[in-house]
């Protein structure tokens, strides 16, 4: 007679057989459904890269799902565009990819640095870092940022949120030489002596004396053009003698640094941004860390040219103003004793003041450009996404998917532990 | 734009005022043979105030020991270092003066040992040309001072370019008459000071 | 052949069998040992304990197995046993051959019928099926370890075994010296003069102390082959009380001393500390002052000194300067040396008697203080104090209230004035005078008008005083040499005893004095003579040529900071693959920083440290960039431009 346990055994075993034939069943079911629906699969950002390899070896569903935090790697986003040529489409949504591009120039200065572009939405925070960690770090205000480094990194990246653009350099620039043109006095001296600091190569006319060789020339001033030059410092009417070949060089796309003295002679006015105005004399008040161009005398630039651009105000008084005169780009600075900056400002006024006056160089020199290996970037993610893979989908509810496929990876184990147990079980009872 | 002033080191210990007529004189030149924007009158700019650094060439000369406060030897460093231009005379041309001994300690103090000029430098030939520089004074064997002919200046050199020419030759003495006595003069002997002034403004 | 003889001789064979087999099986337990360390090599490498094991292992495993085959085939020795032997497998001889080898009964004793049953055991065969078989198995065995061990190419792993065999076990005289370069301690001996106390230092990476110091770095082990460099500078360390030791002298530059072992090294910074020079103060006198008549007395003078070791003596200096024009006499001398004995501050005290400075008006008296230190290295380190200047004003009757010296034509307007007040009382006082007082008075106006006529003389004589032994009329010497000549008419004038003639003479040259005082304060020590130069009648008239010289472009001065940020950038993209090479670039790079960039060696300093215990420096590295770079900024502004803009 069969005891108690053996018929509980026995029940267990049936119950076992029941599982697996549900199981199985489920299976099919499954399967058929897929047969004719495809198959629907589902992933978040941190599984993606698991989620790719299995998509494209032992599974690969009619549609998958993404549900993404950030965006998904350069490699990870090209896998997924390559999807549905593998007959697997493709749907996201990310909601909270902010659209974030970097854009990285190098700065024509020998001392070096790139300017840094970063577009985003406004009012969000912008982390700017690069390989050691982070640069600086802004809220924006309007669309977008851009910044300054002195010096070259092999790639930035622009942190917003969850999306990071990484951009670097792709160009290196040739840099020619400055031709400097002014009277002997104390801007053109210490112009030039800023310039050299900073590394660029000079030429100059200095004006000292009408008479036969009484003026002060420094290399060899042949011609006037873009091969020789990146850009010419006008200082004040000594210019004007070589009036004629700055507007051809300027032409050209040759740069021009114009000081109001030299806006004022007609050679040269045809190329400024505006006419000079009254001077604003300075209280020779020392300049100040915080604001020093305000302690400077100034001659603002007035009546500006329908296609000049204000670059910098004092109150209403425009101190710095460009436009493009052909191929080349033309600034006019109102500040004629900037060396009064340098000479008597704080403890970093030399630096700064050089920084600054290279800086106005760059905005104008006329540089070649040669390019360079650079490593891979990705300047704009979620724009290439877009791009790569459609628009987001604006809701997507993958959970279910997601949960399926979760309860499905569990079934294969339990139906062969199942068999194994009622097999085992069966066989120790000693029935076959 | 700013034009050139000529611009006196009034300092605490000494006797700043020495050569007064000095300023004139060389405005004078500069005007004669250059076409530099000068001012017409000279200032007075005190070694140890804000106003030093409003004049990028400055003139210092006297008889007395010369003893810089702590705001002065900071301003002058400063000053050179920047870019400035400060010329500093022995009105006693003597070697064995207090003034040498003096100024040439507190120039040691404050910049390390100045550097001898040589007689080809460029300070020579800026504007005029000056065949045995540097050029001499009426006053150097005029049995005051230590009676020497002095055959060089001295300086503190900042990335090359001269930032402080130190004299023995008492130009200070040399220039300083009134600019209009020059018409009665074969050789005019403020030249050098207008070589002085051109460098500053061009180097 | 007797059964005991067949007997015999099959118990040699079989104890040799056993013998060989023995040696077999040993060879064939050990290859196996050798195989299966080769097969957990494969797996996992052995430690090196386990691989010096292997050889050992391998031995005791082959005597274990050949001691177990020589125990088995003991009774080999026994010919009772090797008969037995023989019985147990040929049972039909019940014993006859044990009885027949028994060396109690002779062959004669025996029965005839046990003699031929012995005789018949078929012992050779036996004994040779029984060597074929043992012989087989053994040499079997060996073939087959022999033939794995073959396969699995044992030759390196027994290589690296010997050599851990022998590192282990060789007497320590013999085995290689480890580096004797851990551990280090540094000895540091500060110059004399200093007084400060010898300090030990155990394991540095540092050694921070006084230029001049003595340092001796001092190690366990023989001298011979360690060296100490300091640049080009390269020393052998000498045999010292229980190691070596290598000495040098602290350097008055920052420098890397590279301590070389054989194939170690290590890197030591020593940092030189300078001894500053005594800070003075002058307390008195407080500040710069004018007198207006000569000083007598006593004047007291004090200064406050310190200094960072200590302060050896102290004194004050007094330069006293007479004279004008181009004649000046300056008189140097020193008040009492003052001893501090070492004091870290002390005051200096002095009293200085003015009467014996032989004082003048037009005198200037500069006073300072001066201490020094002990320093015998570098120095005496000399601190000096601002300067005291105490002027003598010119003229002593000045009546100017102000701390500047008087003003000369102030000072004849007033005398003219005080002059004319006086003349003017005479005039009305005429009635009541006798007529010889009357004058006797004018006659000594008649001297003081003269005296102030000199006065103006003089001062148009410097007026007009070209400085070439020449004169040249001025505006203001022709108004002074009127108001001169009309001076000279009211002398003459009062010296006749006519004053009320004088008077106006008197009057009008007061008038110009006060002109001349109020248009042109003429003073010639304290304000220049704001002499205006007409430019545009001199402009571009002077006659001599020019030639000017080419200008010379300035050298870029070299960018110390972007320097050493490019070694720390070079020594970021190394220390992930080598660190030892890393750890060496950034030790030279903050000896670099110590001199140019102070504040980045101490930053370097912390990613060193963070280095050597094995963290991650990227995050110090980054910190010391940003000391050396200029911040990244944010540029406001239109993106309508390149650069330009007004930066935050």
């Amino acid at each position: 007679m069969r005891s108690r346990g053996s018929a509980a055994r026995v029940g267990t075993e049936w119950g076992l057989r029941l599982l697996i034939l549900a199981l199985l069943a489920g299976y099919l079911v499954h399967t058929l459904r897929v047969r004719y629906r495809g198959a629907t699969e589902a992933s978040e950002s941190r599984g993606l890269a698991v989620a790719l390899a299995r998509w494209s070896t032992v599974a690969a569903p009619a549609r998958v799902h993404l549900a993404l935090s950030h965006p998904p790697s350069v490699l990870e986003r090209d896998w997924l565009a390559a999807l549905p040529g593998a007959g697997t489409a493709v749907a996201w949504a990310g909601g909270s990819l902010l659209p974030t591009a970097i854009a990285v120039d190098p700065v024509a200065d020998p001392a070096g640095g790139v300017e840094v572009a970063v577009a985003t939405p406004s009012a969000v925070t912008v982390e700017l870092r690069d390989t050691l960690g982070i640069l600086d770090s802004v809220r924006t205000v309007a669309a977008g940022v851009r910044f300054t480094v002195p010096k070259v990194r092999p790639a930035l990246e622009a942190e917003v949120g969850p999306v990071v653009a990484r951009g670097t350099v792709h160009d290196s620039l040739e840099l020619h030489r400055l031709l400097v043109l002014g009277d002997a006095q104390w801007e053109t001296k210490f112009a030039i002596a800023a310039l050299e600091e900073r590394g660029w190569q000079v030429d100059a006319h200095i004006a000292v004396s009408p008479r036969h060789r009484g003026d002060v020339q420094q290399g060899e001033i042949g011609d006037i053009d873009t091969s020789r030059y990146s850009a010419v410092l006008a200082i004040d009417t000594t210019a004007a003698r070589y009036g004629d070949r700055i507007t051809r060089f300027v032409r050209a796309g040759g740069g021009l640094l114009l000081w109001s003295p030299a806006a004022k002679a007609p050679a040269l006015a045809a190329l400024a941004p505006g006419v000079p105005g009254t001077p604003i004399v300075d209280e020779h008040q020392a300049p100040t860390d915080t604001a020093p161009r305000t302690a400077l005398e100034v001659v603002p630039v007035v009546r500006l040219r329908p296609d000049a651009i204000v670059l910098e105000r004092r109150g209403e008084a425009v101190t710095l103003a460009a436009r493009r005169v052909g191929s080349g780009r033309v600034v006019e600075t109102g500040y004629t004793d900037a060396w009064r900056w340098r000479m008597a400002g704080g403890d970093a006024a030399p630096d700064e003041e050089r920084t600054w006056l290279a800086r106005l160089v760059a905005s104008v020199a006329y540089t070649g450009r040669r390019e360079m290996a650079a490593p891979p970037t990705d300047v704009a993610p979620v724009a290439t996404l877009i791009d790569r893979l459609g628009p987001g989908t604006p809701k997507l509810d993958a959970t279910g998917v997601m949960a399926l496929t979760a309860v499905l990876r569990w079934v294969f184990p339990v139906l062969v532990a199942a068999m194994l147990l009622e097999w085992s079980s069966r066989r120790l009872r000693g029935v076959k | 734009m700013s034009r050139f002033v000529f611009a006196t080191a009034e300092y605490v210990s000494g006797d700043w005022e020495s050569a007064p007529a000095l300023p004139e004189n060389l405005i004078d030149s500069v005007a004669r043979y250059t076409s530099i924007d000068v001012a017409p009158v000279g200032v007075n700019v005190k070694l140890s105030s804000p106003e030093l650094f409003d004049h990028p060439f400055v003139w210092m000369t006297g008889h007395l020991p010369v003893r810089f406060t702590d705001a002065e030897r900071r301003n002058v460093k400063r000053y050179v270092e920047r870019g400035g231009f400060l010329m500093i005379d022995d009105h006693n041309h003597d070697v064995t003066g207090q003034f040498h001994k003096t100024v040439t300690e507190e120039i040691e103090r404050t910049f390390g040992k100045m550097t001898r000029l040589p007689n080809a430098h460029e300070l020579y030939r800026c504007f005029f040309v000056f065949e045995n520089p540097p050029p001499n004074t009426h006053h150097e064997l005029n049995g005051y001072g230590d009676d020497l002919l002095h055959r060089y200046l001295d300086a503190v050199l900042v990335n090359g370019r001269i930032g402080l020419l130190y004299s023995n030759k008492d130009y200070s003495s040399e220039w300083n008459f009134h600019a209009e006595t020059k018409k009665f003069m074969t050789q005019d002997p403020t030249k050098f000071g207008v070589n002085l002034i051109v460098y500053a403004l061009t180097r | 052949m007797t059964p005991l003889d067949r007997v015999r001789r099959a118990q040699h064979w079989l104890a040799a069998t056993v013998l060989v087999t023995a040696l077999l099986w040993a060879l064939a337990l050990a290859m196996a040992v050798v195989i299966v360390a080769i097969a957990a090599n494969l797996i996992a490498p052995l430690a090196p304990l386990l691989r010096a094991a292997i050889a050992p292992t391998a031995i005791g495993a082959g005597l274990l197995s050949a001691g177990t085959v020589l125990w088995r085939g003991r009774r080999a020795r026994s010919l009772g046993h090797v008969a037995l032997w023989v019985e147990e497998r040929q049972p039909q001889l019940r014993y006859a051959l044990v009885a027949a080898v028994d060396p109690r009964f002779s062959v004669a004793e025996l029965s005839s019928e046990l003699v031929e049953s012995a005789s018949g055991a078929d012992v050779e065969r036996l004994v040779d099926r029984s060597v074929r078989r043992a012989l087989g198995r053994a040499l079997m065995s060996c073939a087959v370890a022999g033939g794995v061990l073959a396969l699995l190419g044992p030759r390196d792993l027994l290589r690296a075994a010997a050599t851990d065999f022998a590192l282990r076990t060789r007497s320590p005289a013999g085995a290689p010296m480890a580096s004797r370069l851990t551990p280090l301690r540094a000895e540091v001996l500060p110059p004399r003069y200093s007084r400060l106390t010898e300090q030990t230092l155990v394991e540095p990476t540092t050694v921070s102390a006084l230029i001049g110091s003595g340092v001796v770095f001092k190690g366990i082990g023989p001298a011979s082959g360690v060296t100490l460099a300091v640049g080009t500078d390269v020393r052998p360390a000498a045999e010292g009380t229980g190691g070596w030791s290598g000495a040098l002298v602290m350097p008055k530059d920052p420098a890397v001393v590279t301590l070389r072992d054989r194939q170690y090294q290590r890197l030591v910074v020593l940092a030189p500390r300078v001894d500053s020079a005594p800070n003075v103060i002058l307390r008195l006198p407080a500040h710069d002052t004018t007198y207006q008549t000569v000083p007598r007395g006593l004047l007291t003078v004090e200064a406050g000194a310190t200094d960072d070791i200590g302060l050896a003596y102290g004194y004050f200096e007094y330069l006293v300067s007479t004279g004008s024009e181009e004649s000046f006499q300056t008189a140097a001398s020193e008040s009492r040396r003052e001893e501090f004995n070492n004091a870290r501050s002390a005051t200096l005290h002095a009293t200085i008697n003015l009467d014996t400075m032989k004082l003048v008006p037009g005198s200037v008296l500069h006073i300072r203080a001066v201490a020094f230190d002990y320093n015998d290295v570098t120095g005496p380190g000399k601190g000096i104090s601002e300067t005291r200047t105490l002027r003598i004003a010119e003229k002593p009757d000045s009546t100017s209230i102000t701390a500047a010296p008087p003003l000369p034509i102030d000072s004849m307007w007033i005398s003219q004035r005080l002059l004319n007040m006086k003349t003017d009382t005479l005039i009305r006082a005429e009635r009541k005078l006798v007529r010889e007082e009357f004058a006797h008075r004018s006659s000594g106006y008649s001297n003081a008008q003269e005296d102030i006529r000199r006065r103006v003389l003089a001062v148009v004589a410097l007026l007009e005083d070209n400085g070439v032994g020449g004169s040249f009329f001025t505006d203001e010497s022709k108004l002074l040499r009127q108001a001169a000549d009309l001076m000279w008419s009211a002398r003459e004038d009062l010296g006749v005893a006519q004053p009320d003639s004088a008077m106006p003479y008197m009057k009008q040259a007061l008038k110009i004095l006060d002109d001349a005082r109020m248009a042109y304060r003429y003073y010639l020590r304290g304000i220049l003579r704001p002499v205006v130069v007409n430019i545009e009648r001199v402009r571009l008239q002077g006659k001599d040529s020019t030639a000017t010289a080419p200008l010379l472009p300035r050298a870029v001065p070299r960018d110390v900071r972007a320097a050493l940020a490019a070694r720390i950038d070079a020594a970021a993209r190394l220390y992930q693959t080598a660190p030892e090479a890393a750890m060496d670039s950034l030790t030279y790079a903050r000896v670099a920083a110590l001199t140019a960039v102070p504040g980045v060696a101490a930053a370097l300093d912390t990613a060193l440290t963070q280095l050597r215990r094995g963290a991650a420096i990227d995050s110090a590295l980054a910190r010391t960039r940003r000391l050396l770079e200029p911040p990244a900024r944010v540029i406001a502004g239109p993106p309508d431009w390149q650069a330009g803009g007004v930066e935050r």
